[in-house]
């Protein structure tokens, strides 16, 4: 049961970094026009997004029985 | 709305799709319109489209919201609009099996009356970020992709007994408190009304599932997400509430046919103690099956506890950054 919770927090990890990833885009491209910075906040969210499942799926091959 | 409409309306909608999906169990049985329960022993035949019970429910709704409410909004027309489009795409999909391109461009039709009336909106609510606003592309792009993109996540996760229908009654449940929380009233009662519907249909759609949601259901249920979450402008909870459904897409994408895995690696298997073992490629579903064993279940209670948190993290994004 534990290691069906771990699964559960990974996936709200996926959210987390996802929207970690968002905010270092906000910041980073603060000096941007609003154009600029709004499609960097989208790509950034998509890569942490794709990065965080990776590694969701990574962490479960590791906990497998 | 007060109280009172607002219990008229989720009562009599889950009673109404309740009793359509008895109907319906029995009813497609008979017609022959049955899918096999592969994580069963014996695999056993199960009625499809049960999806038809919320689908008839949308009109009823709309009927019971024009008697409850003083003029409606235009919005809340063309969310049921969409909505009966696309479940009519996915009682297609049911009977003759759309292929893969199809089907994505006859939901983006579907999804016009709302393009419609959100036509003068340009821009959308993200927390810290602000207002984004990406004119045009808002009712052009953003509104076909974002129904067509949620219709097909749901369609995707699938699979499991109870989990179909509990994702469209906890997402759209959601998505609707957000609506109401933004003040957005009679669109979150129509979706308050199909998320009680989604809640009717899960009685029979619950392990042992006597009836599939089908892709009517699956369809209607992302659908049904994406519209109330546009139309009310509520756009991030829709994007939360959709997460663990893009996870699992996500995963499924990483692999080489990522639309033909199940012909290619076969279905999940039943182990002797009812634990199910995964076909080897990746998804959430089976992320939860490779750890530890689990029978379908305990998997379906997981995969919805994840929901819900992701539900609990929407509303409190609304309440405390959005409102």
């Amino acid at each position: 049961l534990i290691k069906h919770f771990i699964i559960i927090l990974l996936s709200l990890f996926v959210f987390a970094t996802s929207s970690i990833f968002s905010i270092v885009a906000i910041f980073l491209f603060n000096w941007a026009n609003v154009l600029a910075r709004d499609i960097a906040v989208v790509i950034f969210w998509i890569s942490g997004f794709a990065i965080s499942s990776r590694l969701l799926w990574f962490f479960a091959e590791g906990l497998k029985e | 709305m007060n109280f009172f409409s607002l219990l008229i309306v989720a009562s009599s909608s889950f009673f109404l799709s309740y009793l359509l999906s008895k109907y319906f169990s029995v009813k497609m049985r008979k017609m022959g319109i049955t899918g096999r329960d592969v994580h069963k022993k014996g695999k056993p035949e199960v009625s499809e489209m049960g999806g038809l019970s919320v689908f008839f429910s949308v009109p009823a709704l709309l009927f019971l919201l024009l008697l409850l409410s003083d003029p409606l909004d235009e919005r809340v027309f063309a969310i049921a609009l969409s909505l009966v489009f696309v479940g009519l795409v996915g009682i297609l999909d049911d009977i003759f099996g759309l292929n893969h391109k199809l089907k994505p461009t006859l939901i983006v039709a579907a999804s016009l009356p709302l393009m419609y009336v959100l036509f003068e909106r340009t821009s959308v609510q993200i927390p810290f970020a602000g207002s984004m606003n990406i004119g045009l592309l808002y009712p052009l792009v953003a509104v076909p992709l974002a129904v067509t993109t949620s219709s097909n996540f749901t369609n995707i996760f699938a699979g499991f007994n109870g989990l179909e229908s509990g994702i469209g009654f906890l997402a759209t449940s959601t998505v609707s408190l957000c609506a109401l929380l933004k003040g957005e009233q009679g669109i979150a009662m129509l979706g308050l009304g199909i998320a009680f519907a989604f809640l009717g249909l899960m009685i029979l759609n619950k392990y042992p599932a006597k009836l599939f949601t089908g892709d009517t259901g699956t369809l209607l249920s992302g659908a049904s997400i994406a519209t109330i979450g546009l139309a009310a402008g509520v756009e991030f909870a829709a994007i939360v509430v959709s997460i663990p459904a893009a996870i699992d897409f996500a995963l499924k994408m990483q692999n080489r046919n990522p639309f033909k895995q199940r012909s290619s690696f076969g279905d999940t298997r039943i182990n002797e103690d009812g634990s199910l073992s995964p076909p080897p490629y990746p998804s959430l579903a089976h992320a939860f099956m490779i750890v530890s064993p689990i029978n379908e279940k305990s998997l379906v209670r997981m995969l919805l506890l994840t929901e819900f948190l992701y539900c609990a993290v929407a509303v409190s994004v609304q309440y405390f950054l959005l409102r």
